[in-house]
This record gives C-alpha cells, structure tokens and sequence, in this order.
C-alpha cells in the first residue's frame, strides 16, 4: 500500500490495521450488509405503525421523512458506534496491551488509529452507499453549508463516541469484563441519540433535556440537518453543547487514562 | 564495562483470588488475595552482557521483564533502565529497546509477518536501505524466508517464535528482553538464535537479558540470576552455580563377568548391576591414583566421566530450596 511509504508512525498503524480490517472480506462484507438489513427493517416497521395508525404524519413527520431519516441514522451508525471499548477490552483480555507498551506508540492513539481503520472502511462499504439512498429518497437538492454542518456534527458525534468508548474502555483495566457495560451504553446511547425514533417523538421538556445531553449530535442532529428540519440555532446550539460534552470527555479521559495505567496488569504471563 | 541496568529493592503485589471449590455456587464466592510477584528484588546488568534470568513457574521473571521495560509500575524501589525509569520515560525507553514476550505476539494474526517488519521500521525510523538489508540478514539466518510473506495463523509456533525476534531487533536495539524466546523453536533455529545474539553482541554491544524455562537457552549467558518466589536467591556466573550445586561427577563403569570392582570407598554408588555400575565422586578423585587404577583394571571393559547438565544442577538447587523451606 502506498500509505505505508509514508513515514509516520501512526499512518504505518492505520494502514496495517486497515488490511488487518479486510482480512476476513466474507464476514467483514456481511457484516457491513446487515446495515442495509437493519435500515430495511426500520423501514418496514414505520410503515406498519404509519399504516395502522392510519395517518400521513405523526408529530408532522411523514412517512417518507420517516424513511430518509432511518437511512441516514443507520448510515451514520456506521461510525457511531462502539468499537473502541471493544478493542480496548480485547487488549486487556488477551495481555496484547503488554506488547504495545514495549513500542513508542501511545496506546490510547492506537486504540483510536486501529478503530479509526474500520471505520474508514465502513465510510466506503456501508455509509456512502446509504446516503445515496437517502439522498434519492428525499428527492431534493442539499446545500453545501447543510452538508459541511452535517458533516461537522457527525465528526462531533464521532469524537464523542468514542471517548465514551475509551472511558468504558478503560474499566476493563479494573473490571476486566466491560461487554454488559457496552451493550447498556449502547442502548442508552441510541435511544437517546434518535437510532431509535427521532427525538422530536418526545414530549417537549424531555426532548429539551436531552438536547442538553452529548447524545443527539450522534444520530438525530445530523439527521435533521440533512433534512432541512433544523434551525441554524438549533443546530449552532447542539454544537455548543456538545463542543462543551467533549471537552469534559477529553479532560476526564486524560485524568482517568494516567490514573488506570497504573493498574495494568497483563493478563496471560 | 558500566551498569546498564540497576534495580534497586523493587516490589510488586498483584490482586488475585480463588474459588474454594468447583461448582456454580463456589464460583460466586470468591477469595481474594495479594500476591507479592516481586520481593527487595536488587541486581545489575552489565551493558554489552548476556544475562539469563531463570527461576520457576510464578517466581516472578515475567513480572520483572514487565518492570523494566516499562510495561508494569513497580510498587517501591527504583529502576534505572540506560538512565531512564521505564514508567516515567517509556516513550524515550522504548526507541532503544527490543522485546520478545513469548505469551504475547508483535506480529497481527491475519496479516503476514513482512506487514509487522514494514511497521516496526516506521515506528522506530530505520532506513528503508538498512531495513532491507537486515531484513534479509535476519530471516537468511533463522530461515523464514519461504515464511514471512504468509499470513500469521499459517505459522507454526517456532516460526511465529522467530518472526518476533525479527519484528523486535529490526532497530538493533541496545537492549534486548527476550521472555521465554524459544517456545516451540526448532534445533537448528535454536542453534541460529544463539548464534545471533552473540553477533549483535560483539558487533553493536547489544545487551540481552534472557528469562526462561528451557536451561540450553542460556548456554550463552556469562550471568544468572535465579528468581524464587519473587526473591533473588542466586546471583553469579554459571560455573559459580556449578561449584555450589553441581560439583560432583557421575562415572559409569561396565566391566566383565562377575569381577565387580569395589566401589563404596570411592563415592556415592548410584547403581550397580551385572556388569555395570555408577558412582558420584568429587571432582578431585578424578585424580586420585588409587582411583584411577581401579578404572584401569583388567575387568574394566570402559569407562565414561559426565559432569551435570544446568538442568539437573537446577533441579538440585531448588530441591535445596524446599528442603529449607519445609
């Protein structure tokens, strides 16, 4: 691969882990069709509930809205998601995390460099492909200010995630087993992130709540900034919050990381 | 030559537990306990030495591996690894160091092993030309030429042994841990590693510190250390142990007929049968004239002198160690 002429460390690791990514292609690419699944059976639920509701708009989203806005959710759970702590727990579970530590590599930016990698991967497979979809299926034009906003708050969202992921991550240091923990945040996380059903479905003071929260600028934001539904205060408002949410996620995941280094053990001799 | 390496009364304890007995029920009920791994452990490496660290299951040898190269704090005590403390300064540490953790690949089980030499070179910054050329040096010697190109899990053991040695000298490092770094090697490759790092000893001075279980790998050692149970019970040069522990001599005698020579005055007879015998003598009845015209009696048909192997001076030593204990 071209990247790996490059000198930077870090490069080197992400094209290593990119082929590493791709080495099984049959479960890797069947993994990446379920999104496509999992969107498809969003979509086949909402038209029941749109069906024997009978009605064209529940809270003044259409059922057509109610399709573009899954395909942009599951497109953008192609990075939004909880890969980090997993890699995180497999090191500590394996002992792998000892034979990092021998390497001048910082562990935490290669815990970021190799989920980063799949990610990548899933961008081109899984996330591009459902934006088209999405994009046919809303049928109309999207500015570039939309998409560089969209785009903004998906990288947020990305950030957030995955310092979530480290902090959690991180526990397998103490705890060793964190899989119960990432199933419950996950779940937390798309609830009220909008993977579930768009917030706006909650009741006012609730939805008013959880745009105070680092949630929504993961799924649900970006989603209604594509969708044009989104006041540029609104959406200048989620970035402030969640500009905020990060700064606290990196400072306390700094604090914690020095503090749980300490503690590694290295399973396996 | 200077210390590259000074430990001084490091300890370390890990958090363990047990389960009383088997069953679902046990398995809730857990016992805790704190391991000591390392106890005052104090020693020295000379810069350019090969040094062995030997000792028994759970002695401790990994754990201090682990301490020095930064992977591990310790509790108390203070490390200088090349004048730098491995916790504080692993970053820095790390460029000039190599190692091979037997339990704990460098190489990425679905890539080939090339994908993790191309790497280790980005890392630590080696020239393409120099990479290339110890790259071919390196898998010529230890004969993983036809091997380094296919991915990892097609490996087998002592393959994927040796390709960590490579991923980890790659940078000729001015210090190398090898940990347990013949699991499942070969002979001949066992032979080669040695080899090996004699060469980067004589010719860069690289250090090597060696922990293992398997007592021909630290044929080349001038230094041992012994770990017991997190302490340092034995500090010197492999004939030092073999005068404390192994001082005996082992002839084995086959004459004719039933002509047996007599024996009990000479040493320890440890068997004696129909034509044949053994007998434990120290060293210096090897001279003794009354000996040596016994061994060349009519009724000798031949005669054969073996000193103890590392290994049976070990088992010796520790057999010491539990008599004490107990």
């Amino acid at each position: 691969m071209q990247l790996f002429d490059r000198p930077n460390p870090y490069l080197a690791m992400f094209s290593v882990a990119l082929k590493n990514s791709m080495a099984y292609r049959a479960d890797f690419l069947m993994t990446l069709a379920s999104r496509f699944v999992q969107a498809g059976l969003m979509v086949f639920i909402w038209t029941a509930i749109y069906h024997f509701t009978n009605t064209n708009s529940i809270l003044g989203i259409t059922l057509s809205t109610i399709y573009v806005y899954f395909f942009l959710v599951y497109a953008f759970r192609s990075v939004i998601n909880m890969e980090v702590p997993s890699v995180v727990q497999q090191d500590i579970l394996e002992g792998s995390i000892a034979a990092t530590y021998t390497r001048p590599i910082r562990y935490p930016l290669q815990v970021f460099v190799n989920a980063s990698a799949g990610d990548f991967i899933s961008i081109l497979v899984a996330m591009l492909p459902l934006l088209v979809i999405a994009f046919v299926l809303y049928g109309a034009p999207l500015s570039v200010p939309t998409i560089m906003l969209m785009l903004a708050e998906l990288a947020i969202g990305y950030a957030l995630v995955s310092l979530i992921g480290f902090m959690i991550g991180m526990l397998a240091v103490k705890i060793t087993y964190v899989y119960g923990i990432i199933e419950a945040t996950w779940s937390v996380m798309l609830l009220l992130g909008g993977g579930i059903l768009p917030l706006s479905f909650f009741p006012s003071a609730v939805f008013n709540i959880l745009m105070l929260t680092p949630f929504p600028i993961m799924l649900y934001m970006p989603a209604m900034t594509f969708l044009g539904t989104a006041s540029v205060g609104e959406i200048m408002g989620s970035i402030a919050v969640s500009l905020a949410w990060l700064a606290v996620f990196f400072l306390a995941s700094l604090v914690a990381w020095s503090r749980v280094r300490k503690s590694i053990t290295s399973a396996g001799g | 030559m200077q210390n590259i390496i000074e430990i001084r009364g490091i300890s370390k304890s890990f958090k363990t537990y047990e389960t009383r007995s088997t069953g679902i029920a046990a398995s809730l009920r857990r016992r805790y306990h704190i391991k000591k791994a390392l106890d005052e452990v104090t020693l020295e490496v000379r810069e350019g030495s090969i040094t062995a660290l030997l000792g028994r299951n759970g002695s401790g040898k990994s754990t201090l591996i682990k301490i020095l190269t930064g992977i591990l704090y310790a509790d108390s005590g203070s490390v200088s690894v090349m004048g730098l403390n491995p916790w504080k300064e692993r970053m820095r540490l790390a460029r000039e160091i190599g190692v091979v953790l037997g339990a704990h690949s460098q190489l990425y089980w679905n890539l080939p092993a090339e994908d993790a030499f191309k790497f280790m070179r980005h890392i630590y910054g080696v020239d393409e030309a120099a990479f290339k050329k110890r790259l071919d040096y390196f898998t010529n010697a230890l004969n993983l030429k036809e091997v380094y190109r296919k991915p990892v899990r097609e490996m087998s053991l002592g393959e994927q042994m040796k390709c960590n040695f490579v991923a980890s000298v790659l940078h000729m490092p001015r210090i190398v841990f090898l940990d347990e770094p013949t699991i499942g090697v070969d002979i001949p490759s066992k032979a080669a590693l040695k080899e090996m790092m004699l060469e980067m000893q004589k010719e860069n001075g690289t250090t090597f510190l060696i922990t293992t279980h398997i007592v021909e790998d630290i044929s080349v050692a001038e230094r041992i250390f012994l770990l017991e149970k997190g302490r340092l019970v034995f500090d010197g040069s492999r004939s030092r142990l073999e005068h404390l522990f192994g001082n005996k001599r082992v002839v084995e005698l086959s004459f004719s007929g039933g002509a047996a020579p007599r024996l009990s005055g000479y040493g320890r007879v440890l068997a004696h049968g129909k034509g044949f015998a053994r007998i434990e003598v120290e060293p210096r009845m090897l001279k003794n004239r009354s000996f040596i015209e016994m061994l060349s009696g009519r009724n000798i048909l031949d005669y054969k002198v073996a000193e103890p192997g590392l290994s049976a001076i070990l088992s010796k030593f520790y057999a010491r160690l539990d008599k004490k204990r107990r």
